[in-house]
């Protein structure tokens, strides 16, 4: 790799960085273990910059290698207690304006209770703007397995989040639950 | 493609809603709302710390290798 080609890799890191960083967010569902994450992504991608072949899609690359990390850490430490993070409802608190920090609060719960197969597939896709192709690539797995992963996504947040308004609604949300749950069915 | 790819899935989506076309929308607008909160936040020093390090560590290796940098295998 020349110099020339370093500093392009180092530029295009760096602009990958935030986006990578919400990914590792929602995987993790946890501020700190995303950060990790992301510093062991980081070294890994500058470990292997050579295997990257300059002019192809650097971002799909970088985030096929944290959710590779992803996983095989998940599966070096056993499935732990989902740790969600108290951060995100501090940060947010502080922009309520910004990004309606109520609303914020109840997605990111909603998204915490989604498989982490169907998650992934609803980030790419949805808000990181990768297409169906890149995102099978991305997860190893045939386009038609990440469509319909988006859907069921879909399907079930709006589940959830229909019952979590039904609560606020007082006493009836027990049985809107259980009515909600058995269309779904 | 990404684009028409990307147009498509928020179409299925408020197409997906059936009766309830607005919650369909508001998934998709919500899931960019949390997924941009999380990019716009200041990104932590140490990241821009670490890549500074490897970059050093780096230029020091191809110096260390000799002035025929372009032969320095990637």
């Amino acid at each position: 790799m020349t110099e020339v080609e370093d500093r392009t890799f180092k530029r295009d890191l760096l602009a990958s960085l935030p986006s990578l960083r919400a990914f590792a967010v929602s995987l993790s569902g946890n501020h700190d273990k995303a950060d990790d994450l992301l510093q062991d992504t980081i070294m890994k991608a500058w470990a292997k910059q050579s295997s990257f072949q300059p002019g192809t899609n650097l971002k799909a690359w970088l985030f096929t290698i944290l959710r590779n990390e992803f996983y095989s850490q998940m599966r070096k430490r056993g499935r732990e207690v989902q740790d969600s993070d108290g951060l995100f409802t501090e940060r947010m608190a502080t922009h309520p304006g910004q990004y309606g920090a109520v609303d914020l609060q109840d997605f990111k719960k909603a998204l915490e209770q989604l498989p982490d197969d169907q998650r992934e597939a609803i980030i790419l896709v949805g808000a990181s703007g990768f297409a169906y192709e890149e995102a099978a690539e991305i997860c190893g797995c045939a386009i038609g397995t990440i469509k319909s992963r988006v859907n069921r996504a879909r399907r079930r947040l709006q589940d959830i989040l229909q019952i979590t308004n039904e609560n606020e609604y007082g006493p009836d949300s027990q049985s809107a639950a259980v009515t909600k749950t058995a269309f779904a069915l | 493609m990404n684009k028409q790819d990307t147009n498509g899935f928020t179409a299925s989506i408020v197409a997906g809603t059936g009766s309830d076309g607005q919650s369909g929308d508001s998934i998709s607008t919500q899931l960019k709302q949390f997924y941009h909160s999380v990019e716009d936040e200041t990104l932590p020093d140490r990241f821009m710390q670490l890549l500074d390090l490897l970059g050093e560590a780096e230029r020091r290796h191809l110096n260390a290798a000799g002035s025929g940098s372009e032969q320095v295998k990637g």
